[in-house]
């Protein structure tokens, strides 16, 4: 089920909401079962069969997660009873570092030799022993995402270089299975680094499964979600809360529908024009390029926006995943705004895992890069996914060794230019990564990117023609006439990205997402923002009025009449 | 405040939800909610023309027509439902631009399934949609058009807001349309693209014809079956012979017919080497026609052949320099006249109007019996057609090196 569906809209989510408040009334624990279970419904509306795939992963994880636990909890009481001299220990220290430093240092050197020994077996047998359940969970998560999602990547390019015959046979790529897959993952990482502390079943299961994230994330985190299902207030219904949710909602809904479906209609058809063998000229292919740069921007920022209202009205705050990411002036900048939820994920579970920066500045270039091809075949199994990592990764890698080469010179940040050029460059840079993840194979893109230099001739407005008269030396040269429409879109595309502030920024005062103020703060930089925008942003200040309501209303209303359209036939000569 | 908030926004929304419905149930801008048309205001209806594809299918499945016309392009502006032959009969023509034989099926297939079989089909064939590398569907077809609830999510729906919206200010300012309420392009949408001159409008269809429709990219290729590495889907021929068969099932009667395109678009694909392609798909239709009827255990449908050089395929063009001369039967090389339909409807149906007379070497009705006599006959006739039009032909000829040398990825058929 799509959050952008009448279905989604008209049934589930009111049946859901007034199910859960109404429920919540007599019972806390029914109400999150109430909710784990609208959310199972939620995944199986689109197969059924793939819910007990779900559940499977659910009671996997969370019986090894627990196993991890339990063992990482006994160890932890072994070594407080066995060393009760220790000291320094604190509470919210993680276990497994907890024990291998109490084993490799203060042990030894504190307590009596006879003590020490028979404490260190049980330990190291019991740390032993969690290491490897984890080892075996991640990998049985890592083989079933691996043959829902790579099976098929692998063998065709096995049999491509090395001429084998292997088949696959049909493999459906279950629904948001590698959201589900990461957020175990960590579960279990942390679980074995003792920061796991609710284990409570109904709870798991509805952080996983919650439905707002499910299909198109943000990538969430145990820590931060599941407390707040234990929350007793949770289920009260809360208004303040249902306002700003669900403007949140018609908000992300209009985005949604309203623009990235409207770009998608230019981006689409050129793309697949080109995938067939088409070669555009200039216009076309920046305009396909910059459409699905902001196509893909609108539609995943629409997605995470709805996904955050809609949890708001159920009391639950979700982290913030966009925050203006074309405003980045730098790659490393553009990473901490797009899609950070993923970001954080990679940076916390491989980037510091491989090493992050503590082994020296190749190492700390190599385990980006590592990083970014992994994070580009998250994406896709495909090779024009590993090679938008790889870009981006090589991007990384320049925009470090450019701000350790400014630092070692002593050059500032510059002034307002060149802040604007390096937004310009920092933005050319991804337009051009997303063309390698957008095209269907590399030829593809290459195509694109050709015919964005402008090597492939260019095109004019073919309103133009009848005034140019004979144009057959255009042709000669390489010039002709195409359809221009989409302009408007694409210019209101860029209005909203650059000029207006984002959802976040509209919403700040009544803290949308779980961020705490103080680093929500930080991220936005408002103190240092000058009067003028200052005001502008506040021009944009969302607030409970009766004028905004039915600007609201009405706006939702277009949403939902968009989600019926019209396909037209456009037509791009090339 | 917030408890109020909240409310004013549910409220609101379906307020206007409504309001924007009535305004496109009033205004039924694709003729689907039979409305009351207010000239000036409603009565004219040029958004059904500017998405053929929604308005046709939506409405030929609502309306179960006793007579059903499918094809392409050339049967929706030459074939006219209100010809006289279908009388008092319920018509629609449902033959839409560039529509491959899948949607032909689509319809098919769904007012079979509406309990609509039509008792009388129409279907012209065109050559290219049997180009098993040229498959791709129009990328304003929809699967949704096919789903009976279509028009009423339309209701609620901003494109049709917009289209209602750009129908009355048509209607204010005297925009008619160039698509009836029964599916026909009516000539007038050819007006405006024949200033350019007749002749040019046949140059430039036949340059579009050589540039991208007998190779079309990404494969440079045509042929009728698929190669073995190729084979993911159905080809074309296979999605006509299963509208076949559902016709067979349907009880229907279909006349099936390759349309009257002008002997320069013969040319073309002479010029291109698919002549002999061109003779074999003419065959399997045959085939597949009376091989399906022995499944069924009926009659085979009846296939006639227009295309070719005949009196009314090789009327003279006029020359470039003549911008204001008309056609009787064409409006370019590839697209017929409803003058030129009218003389197939008398054809296949034997119809002999008071006021036209079908000329004899125009139509022949083909079986697997005459199918070799009447092909040679064409290529006789072809030989004849090549030593009176020298300058036809040069011209072709000229179009299709220079298309060689300009196509991005190497033509098969034509030389450089």
């Amino acid at each position: 089920m799509l959050f952008n569906s009448y279905v989604f809209i008209f049934v589930f989510c009111p049946v859901v909401f007034f199910g859960f408040f109404h429920i919540g009334k007599y019972s806390h624990a029914l109400a999150s079962l109430w909710l784990a279970a609208a959310s199972l419904f939620f995944y199986g509306w689109w197969d059924i069969r793939y819910v007990s795939l779900l559940l499977g992963s659910i009671v996997f994880n969370y019986a090894a997660g627990y196993l991890i636990g339990h063992r990482i909890a006994r160890t932890s009481i072994t070594v407080r009873s066995g060393y009760n001299t220790t000291a320094g220990l604190k509470s919210d220290q993680p276990q497994n570092e907890l024990v291998s430093q109490s084993v490799s240092q203060s042990v030894s050197q504190s307590v009596s030799q006879s003590v020490s020994q028979s404490v260190s077996q049980s330990v190291s047998q019991s740390v032993s022993q969690s290491k490897i359940l984890l080892a075996v969970a991640i990998a049985a998560n890592l083989i079933l995402l691996g043959y829902f999602k790579y099976a098929h990547f692998f063998a065709d390019n096995l049999n491509h270089f090395a001429g084998t015959a292997l088949s696959v046979g049909q493999v459906i790529l279950p629904l948001g299975i590698s959201f589900f897959t990461f957020t175990q993952i960590a579960f279990l990482v942390d679980t074995y680094q003792g920061k796991v502390k609710e284990f409570n079943f109904v709870y798991y299961t509805l952080f996983v499964t919650y439905f707002p994230h499910l299909i198109a994330g943000p990538v969430l985190h145990h820590k931060e979600m599941m407390p707040q299902f234990a929350k007793r207030n949770v289920c009260h219904i809360n208004w303040d809360n249902v306002a700003v949710g669900l403007s949140i909602f018609v908000l992300g809904l209009a985005k949604k529908v309203l623009i990235a479906d409207s770009l998608a209609e230019f981006a689409t058809p050129i793309f697949n024009a080109v995938a067939a063998g088409g070669q555009p000229m200039l216009f076309e292919a920046w305009f396909g390029a910059l459409a699905y740069t902001l196509q893909l921007y609108f539609d995943f920022s629409a997605y995470s926006d709805m996904a955050i209202g809609i949890s708001l009205m159920f009391n639950v705050r979700l982290p913030m995943n966009f925050n203006s990411p074309y405003k980045a002036t730098n790659i490393i900048d553009f990473w901490r705004r797009w899609h950070m939820t993923l970001s954080r994920f990679l940076r916390d579970y491989l980037y510091i895992p491989l090493g992050g920066s503590r082994h020296g500045k190749a190492r700390r270039f190599l385990n980006l890069f590592i990083t970014m091809l992994l994070g580009g075949l998250w994406h896709g199994a495909g090779w024009t996914f590993i090679i938008w990592g790889a870009l981006h990764g090589f991007y990384l890698m320049v925009n470090h060794a450019w701000r350790a080469f400014k630092e070692k010179m002593g050059w500032s940040e510059g002034g307002k230019l060149a802040k604007l050029c390096a937004g310009a460059l920092t933005f050319l840079a991804v337009v051009v990564g997303w063309v390698f993840f957008r095209a269907d194979s590399f030829s593809s893109a290459m195509t694109m990117l050709h015919s964005m230099a402008g090597l492939n001739g260019m095109s004019l407005p073919t309103s133009w023609e009848g005034k140019l008269g004979q144009y057959d030396w255009l042709s000669f040269n390489g010039v002709g006439f195409a359809v221009k429409e989409g302009g408007e879109i694409l210019t209101l595309g860029f209005a909203i990205i650059w000029l207006l502030p984002n959802v976040w920024q509209m919403f700040q005062v009544y803290r949308p997402t779980c961020e705490d103020l103080k680093e929500s703060h930080s991220l936005m930089d408002s103190k240092s923002l000058p009067a003028l925008r200052e005001k502008w942003l506040r021009l944009f200040q969302w607030q409970p009025t009766k004028k905004r309501a039915w600007a609201t209303g009405v706006l939702f209303a277009i949403a939902i009449m968009g989600l019926t359209r019209v396909s037209e036939f456009l037509y791009f000569q090339f | 405040m917030m408890k109020k908030y909240s409310i004013q926004v549910i409220s609101a929304a379906p307020l206007i939800i409504v309001l924007f419905a009535s305004i496109n149930w009033f205004v039924d801008p694709y003729w689907f909610y039979g409305s009351p048309e207010i000239s000036r205001l409603n009565k004219s209806k040029p958004l059904a023309g500017e998405n053929p594809r929604l308005f046709e299918i939506v409405n030929v499945l609502r309306r179960k027509p006793e007579v059903l016309i499918i094809g392409t392009s050339r049967e929706d502006s030459g074939i006219d439902p209100k010809n006289e032959i279908f009388r008092e009969r319920s018509v629609f023509n449902a033959a839409i631009s560039s529509q491959p034989f899948v949607e032909s099926k689509g319809i098919l297939e769904s007012l079979s399934k509406r309990n609509g079989n039509p008792k009388q089909i129409i279907l012209g064939l065109l050559f290219e949609n049997a180009n098993a590398y040229g498959y791709s569907l129009p990328a304003d077809y929809s699967i949704e058009n096919f789903d009976q609830s279509r028009p009423y999510k339309l209701l609620l729906s901003l494109s049709t807001l917009k289209a209602s919206a750009k129908t009355v200010v048509k209607n204010i300012i005297g925009h008619s349309t160039t698509t009836a309420g029964d599916g026909f392009r009516t000539p007038d949408q050819w007006t405006e693209q024949l200033l350019i001159g007749q002749h040019k409008a046949f140059k430039d269809n036949e340059r579009h014809y050589l540039l991208d429709n007998h190779f079309p990219l990404p494969k440079c290729k045509n042929a009728l079956l698929l190669e073995q590495d190729d084979i993911l889907s159905k080809t074309p021929m296979q999605e006509l012979r299963e509208a076949i068969a559902i016709a067979y099932s349907m009880k229907s009667d279909m006349r099936i017919f390759i349309g009257p395109s002008h002997a320069r678009q013969w040319e073309t694909i002479q010029v291109s080497r698919l002549w002999s392609q061109f003779e074999d798909w003419k065959r399997m239709v045959v085939q597949m026609v009376e091989a399906e009827a022995k499944k069924a255990n009926t009659k085979p449908f009846e296939v006639w052949d227009f295309s070719g050089y005949n009196s009314i395929t090789n009327e003279a063009v006029p020359a470039l320099t003549d911008k204001t001369s008309r056609m009787r039967y064409y409006y370019e090389s590839s697209h017929y006249t409803p003058a030129a339909g009218d003389l197939v409807l008398d054809r296949i149906f034997n119809y002999h109007a008071p006021d036209r007379t079908v000329p004899a070497d125009f139509g022949v009705l083909l079986t697997s019996q005459n199918i070799e006599a009447h092909l040679a006959h064409i290529r006789a006739a072809r030989e004849q057609y090549r030593q009176t039009h020298h300058d036809d032909i040069a011209e072709i000829e000229a179009m299709a090196r220079e298309v060689a040398r300009t196509k991005h990825c190497q033509i098969t058929g034509i030389p450089k």
